[in-house]
């Protein structure tokens, strides 16, 4: 999923300081064609020197560079999502510093990447609507070495992004009774409440109250302990199963319906249109459902 | 180490090099106030309060602007731009600083350093340039950093990375430059004028000279001109004369140069050797407000720069206006010792008037010395050898105030004295006893750099001599003044010692450049002007002039005595003007308190003010 982005044409936009050391250099090549004093040729030629050295030194700094995307595991709409970017530095001599990487409105900022190394930074991002998006372009810029110029181009990051509905409020009524209370059972408690069943490997998201840390010392592998009915009889949700009104709301209180049963360890399912999933547990069925709400159609 | 004391840091250093470059030009109230500014600023930055409200130091920034540029300034526009830009310094270091603060102070610390170099041509200027370079590279490497940590500390490996990177740019940057000074434009003549300030005027060669300054121009080292000897290897075999002017006219006191037109340009004596000691150079000239043009006695023909032409007058050359930017020209000159040309009625009369009111002395030692003696060139040699005869002696300070005409007490009481009392007693008393005489003002000696083969003539080097008439061989060269003279006469070349090499830098750096070309192009120096000389002296004509002066308005035809301009078409017909009168010269703009054209040595008066320039 992961894939490198190179830069290719890179452009110059010159900054305020910028226009006032060109001018600078400017007026003293005047200076110095009218007086024909040769220290002022000098200072003109160490400005022009440098600019053009620093023009050099930016393109490669920046020419070499590759950029790589890292998206959350999850993402919903609504949210300010930090999004984490890798910067790999393959050149072997020249470090690259002060790389700005900005996308609408937002920036982030990477001092300093040694040479044959990376370096990342998390550049927030937001989409406001659920379904798959593309992540578009990002502006590298740097202004290494002065902040005469600041060098760097548009990079396009072919990146598509599923994002999950936005959450939203779910009234009482609508959340059913809670767990424990269904089919005559008497405990309260929801969660753990249920036979030792056995257990599995652990997974990013589960619980570590869950850790079978027996099997970790027996065996040296991280499992999760696994409970007959874990937090409840299993839950089937459909789009009546909210109040709405909007599709929207509804799929968006749906989301929250789906996101509180994993956490409560109770099975869920999905029946939508076009899409029939039966209840289960654990994080790969949590993203199944997820995916499909993300994608509802009507 | 924070990172915005960092930047602060580098600020104040650069800031540091400004009043360098002020105390360089010798403005030492800009570096004081500038070092004022910069340990105020420092200790309000490091205590992170600045007690002058934005706003006062606005005003007060404003006001000083205001009297810096009405101020009079001796330095003119760019005196004032760098008094302006210490004012504005100081606004900078004494209120916080943002990112852009510190560039703007660097951009000033710049335009000081740019200020020194116009009005003192230094080679210290390239020290503090250098410094000037690594310091604000490191400082603009950095400056990003420092506004992106603010107060954030410094990873010492960070700092020492960027230093590299720093270093890097400034080593990678060199090879830039020295193309980039090579490479960029270079002319003659300045689009824009009047900038730059007229050129000190620390000459030994002047017009009329307080006896105060006669010490300063006997102790001046500034450079007078450079002069690279062509065709010839090593140093001249005795001490050079370089030849300024002539000095004909004089009331005893002051020597003038005869009007230009009053008489026309000597004429070769018809049947005279052509030059067989002649010497090529190129002078280097500093600039010295003056139009007069030196070159090793005598120059034959003068070549300035395109669109210039030279007026040789007297073997004397003349720019066509005051030069307040170092120039180069070639020079050819005759080194043989007598200048074989007539000696028209009427400048034989100019060159034996006496002015009324000699003191009686003169005419006495005159016939004292010369007794029954007919033959001209020994009544020079005898007057010569009176000065020589060790009764006389050299100084320039400590000569007191005597009684009476200056060559009165120069020549009964004090016995010592400069070279014009020496040269101007003698010619006067040439032409007590008939023979024709007259001042000539230059320069004598220089250092001899043997690794450019040039000589290096400084303004104490300065000096009058006397040229006599002697019928049968022209004018020659008699010079009065005792040997001993100050520090700085003819020494030859000094093998061994750093100077040469450091004046080949700065010479390589201030004079000439890659720009400039060290030598004439040969089509150049194939094209010279022949002021002074009816016909080009032999040998050294590019070509034979056909009808010359045919159609010259105002130039007498060839060999007539007049001043024979149109020779001058030689180099405007290479040049492609198109025509073979040249226009005439412009004249100088007048001086004050001199009439313009006409150049006067003034002796001291007893009692008075006034004294010589020369050594």
């Amino acid at each position: 999923m992961q894939r490198a982005l190179t830069f290719r044409r890179i452009r110059v936009r010159i900054t305020a300081s910028g226009w006032l050391y060109i001018a600078l250099t400017l007026v003293l090549g005047a200076a110095a064609v009218n007086t024909a004093n040769n220290l002022l040729y000098l200072v003109v030629s160490g400005l022009l020197a440098l600019m053009a050295l620093s023009g050099v030194v930016a393109y490669r700094a920046l020419h070499s560079l590759s950029l790589e995307l890292l998206p959350p595991r999850e993402w919903f709409a609504g949210q300010e999502t930090p999004v984490r970017l890798v910067v790999h530095n393959p050149r072997r001599v020249l470090p690259t510093y002060l790389l700005r990487i900005a996308r609408e409105g937002e920036e982030a900022l990477i001092t300093e990447i040694a040479p044959g190394s990376s370096a990342q930074t998390t550049l927030p991002m937001t989409f406001a609507r659920r379904g798959e998006h593309d992540l578009g372009e990002v502006l590298v810029t740097s202004v290494f070495p002065f902040a005469f110029f600041q060098r760097g181009g548009i990079v396009r990051l072919e990146r598509k992004v599923l994002v999950y509905p936005r959450p939203l409020p779910v009234p009482p009524e609508a959340m059913g009774p809670p767990a424990g209370y269904e089919m005559g059972r008497g405990s309260a408690r929801a969660g753990v409440g249920g036979d030792f069943r056995g257990t599995r490997p652990y997974q990013p998201g589960d619980s570590l109250s869950r850790i079978s840390w027996k099997t970790w010392g027996r065996l040296g592998q991280i499992a999760v302990k696994q409970f007959e009915e874990d937090g409840g009889p299993p839950l089937l949700l459909t789009l009546e199963s909210v109040p709405g009104p909007s599709l929207e709301e509804r799929v968006g209180q749906l989301t929250t319906l789906v996101l509180k049963a994993d956490k409560d360890g109770r099975s869920c399912g999905l029946h939508l249109p076009g899409v029939q999933i039966e209840p289960a547990l654990g994080i790969a069925h949590r993203e199944r459902q997820l995916r499909a709400l993300a994608l509802l159609r009507t | 180490m924070r990172a915005d004391r960092l930047s602060l840091l580098f600020t104040y250093l650069v800031s540091g090099l400004g009043a360098g470059a002020a105390l360089l030009h010798a403005a030492p109230s800009f570096a004081f106030l500038q070092l004022v500014f910069i340990g105020l600023g420092a200790a309000w930055d490091l205590r992170e309060r600045h007690p002058i409200s934005p706003w006062m130091l606005t005003t007060a920034t404003v006001i000083g602007l205001l009297v810096a540029i009405a101020l009079p300034n001796a330095n003119g526009p760019v005196g004032r731009l760098m008094s302006a830009a210490v004012v504005l310094m100081g606004g900078k270091l004494l209120a916080p600083k943002a990112n852009r603060d510190h560039l703007q102070i660097m951009v000033l610390s710049l335009i000081l350093l740019v200020g020194a170099a116009i009005l003192s041509v230094n080679l210290a200027f390239a020290v503090l340039f250098a410094a000037y370079l690594l310091l604000t590279t490191l400082a603009l490497v950095w400056l990003p950093f420092g506004a992106t940590m603010r107060t954030r500390r410094v990873e010492r490996g960070l700092l020492l990375r960027l230093g590299g990177v720093g270093l890097g740019l400034v080593i990678g940057a060199l090879p830039l430059l020295v193309f980039f000074f090579a490479g960029l434009p270079r002319t003659d003549v300045p689009f824009l004028r009047g900038v730059a300030p007229a050129a000190s005027q620390v000459s030994g060669f002047s017009n009329q000279v307080t006896l105060g300054d006669v010490g300063r121009i006997a102790q001046s080292r500034q450079v007078a001109f450079r002069a690279e000897i062509l065709d010839r290897k090593g140093p001249l075999p005795s001490a050079p004369y370089w030849r300024g002017l002539v000095l004909e006219v004089t009331d005893g006191i002051s020597w003038t140069a005869r009007p230009a037109d009053l008489l026309g340009d000597p004429v070769r004596r018809p049947g005279a050797p052509a030059p067989t000691n002649t010497v090529a150079q190129l002078v280097y000239l500093e600039p010295h407000g003056l139009t007069d043009l030196f070159g090793l006695d005598r120059p034959l023909q003068v070549t300035l720069p395109s669109p210039w032409e030279t007026r040789v007058q007297d073997a004397a050359a003349q720019a066509p206006r005051p030069l307040n930017r170092r120039i180069r020209y070639e020079v050819i000159s005759d080194l043989d010792d007598a200048w074989p040309v007539a000696l028209p009625p009427a400048q034989r009369a100019l060159d034996l008037e006496l002015p009324a009111g000699l003191p009686p002395v003169l005419a006495q030692r005159a016939q004292e010395i010369v007794g029954a003696e007919t033959n001209a060139y020994r009544k020079a040699e005898s007057i010569l050898a009176y000065f020589h005869s060790g009764e006389f002696h050299y100084a320039v300070s400590g000569l007191g105030e005597g009684q009476g005409h200056p060559l009165s007490v120069f020549l009964e009481q004090t016995k010592t004295g400069y070279c014009e009392l020496f040269a101007s007693s003698m010619a006067l008393m040439l032409r007590r006893v008939g023979v024709p005489a007259r001042m000539v003002a230059g320069y004598l000696g220089g250092d001899f750099n043997p690794t450019g083969n040039y000589y290096l003539v400084r303004q104490l080097s300065a000096h009058v001599w006397v040229e006599a008439y002697i019928d049968g061989r022209g004018w020659v060269r008699f010079d009065p003044t005792p040997a001993q003279r100050g520090p700085g006469f003819a020494r030859g070349s000094r093998r061994g010692s750093f100077r040469p090499l450091v004046d080949d830098g700065r010479v390589a750096l201030e004079v000439a450049g890659p720009g400039l070309r060290l030598r004439p192009r040969r089509a150049d120096r194939a094209a010279p002007t022949h002021g002074g000389w009816s016909r080009p002296p032999d040998g050294l004509a590019p070509r034979p002039l056909g009808a010359g002066g045919s159609g010259c308005d105002g130039a007498p035809g060839s060999g007539s005595g007049g001043r024979n301009r149109h020779l001058a078409a030689a180099g405007a017909r290479k040049r492609g003007r198109g025509h073979l009168c040249p226009p005439a010269p412009a004249a100088p703009p007048p001086r004050s308190g001199t009439q313009p054209g006409r150049r006067t040595l003034r002796l001291r008066r007893a009692g008075g003010s006034r004294s010589t320039g020369q050594g």
